[in-house]
């Protein structure tokens, strides 16, 4: 080891093992460069990608406003129907509570069936009342 | 604990920037007294005339990374002046080892480590430099 003792420019493969330290790691760093630039740039790519296939506000914005027109469209159809539902419940609640009464106000009726008004009667159709076909005489029609 | 280990593993040291710079020259001025003085570990392993071109590239690296050290804008061009550096000095603290362990002297070995620690600078700079290279 060390340089020859005739002096001069000798050179063995130890000292040129310790010299090639300093271009290897300079080899070393360009390959990790390299490295290091592709895989950044995959990964910026990656983000980019991503942010790509996020909605923008805009987007996020009009998809609100979309499905809050739709929402309000929906409640008043709903609305519509209660509507509609509370009519008819009323009806048949208003015709029950007739013939309940004229069931009441009729009695007795020596030992004869009472007679109920033709549309509480049609109301109630479904319901299969027993006297259905007992109907009060319109007067004037009979 | 582990994400306090985490914590510690990431967490950034800000440093000013003036710092960056007087340590290039500092490599310099080694360089300079290498050149002017000599060093006998590298004298004695390695050809004559590589502690001269050891010195002068050194120095040439050093000035190269304290004048793109100065600003942001230089950090790519820095980057291979600390990369430079750091293998010259890690060189010498081969070098330092190799003569520490082949000569059986015990007292020398703090000298080679304490090059091999200050090897470090340059060389934590170059990592990060990489570390953050890009497709221009």
């Amino acid at each position: 080891m060390g340089p020859s003792a005739k002096g001069g420019a000798f050179v063995n493969w130890e000292s040129i093992l310790i010299a090639s330290i300093g271009p290897v790691l300079v080899i070393v760093g360009l390959i990790y460069q390299e490295y290091r630039k592709r895989k950044n740039a995959r990964e910026a790519n990656d983000a980019t990608l991503q942010a790509q296939r996020e909605p923008t506000w805009n987007e996020l914005v009009t998809e609100n406003r979309n499905l809050r027109t739709d929402l309000g469209d929906m409640e008043a159809r709903f609305d519509k129907k209660m509507d509609a539902l509370e009519w008819k419940m009323d009806r048949k609640i208003t015709a029950f509570e007739n013939v309940f009464r004229d069931i009441f106000n009729q009695w007795p009726a020596d030992h004869e069936p009472p007679v109920f008004n033709s549309e509480d009667l049609t109301e109630l159709l479904d319901n299969n009342i027993p006297w259905k076909n007992r109907v009060r005489p319109i007067p004037g029609l009979a | 604990m582990f994400r306090k280990i985490k914590q510690w593993h990431k967490d950034p040291l800000v440093i000013p920037r003036w710092l960056l710079t007087v340590k290039y020259f500092s490599f310099a001025i080694l360089g300079l007294l290498g050149f002017l003085g000599g060093l006998p570990t590298l004298d004695l392993l390695t050809f004559e005339g590589y502690t001269s071109g050891w010195s002068i590239l050194l120095i040439a690296f050093s000035l190269w990374g304290a004048w793109h050290s100065t600003s942001e804008a230089g950090e790519q061009k820095e980057k291979w002046g600390a990369v430079a550096v750091f293998a010259l000095l890690f060189t010498w603290a081969v070098a330092a080892i190799i003569r520490s362990i082949a000569e059986g002297d015990v007292g020398r070995i703090s000298g080679a480590y304490s090059v091999l620690v200050i090897s470090m600078l340059p060389g934590v700079r170059a990592w990060d430099l990489l570390r953050k290279a890009e497709h221009s």
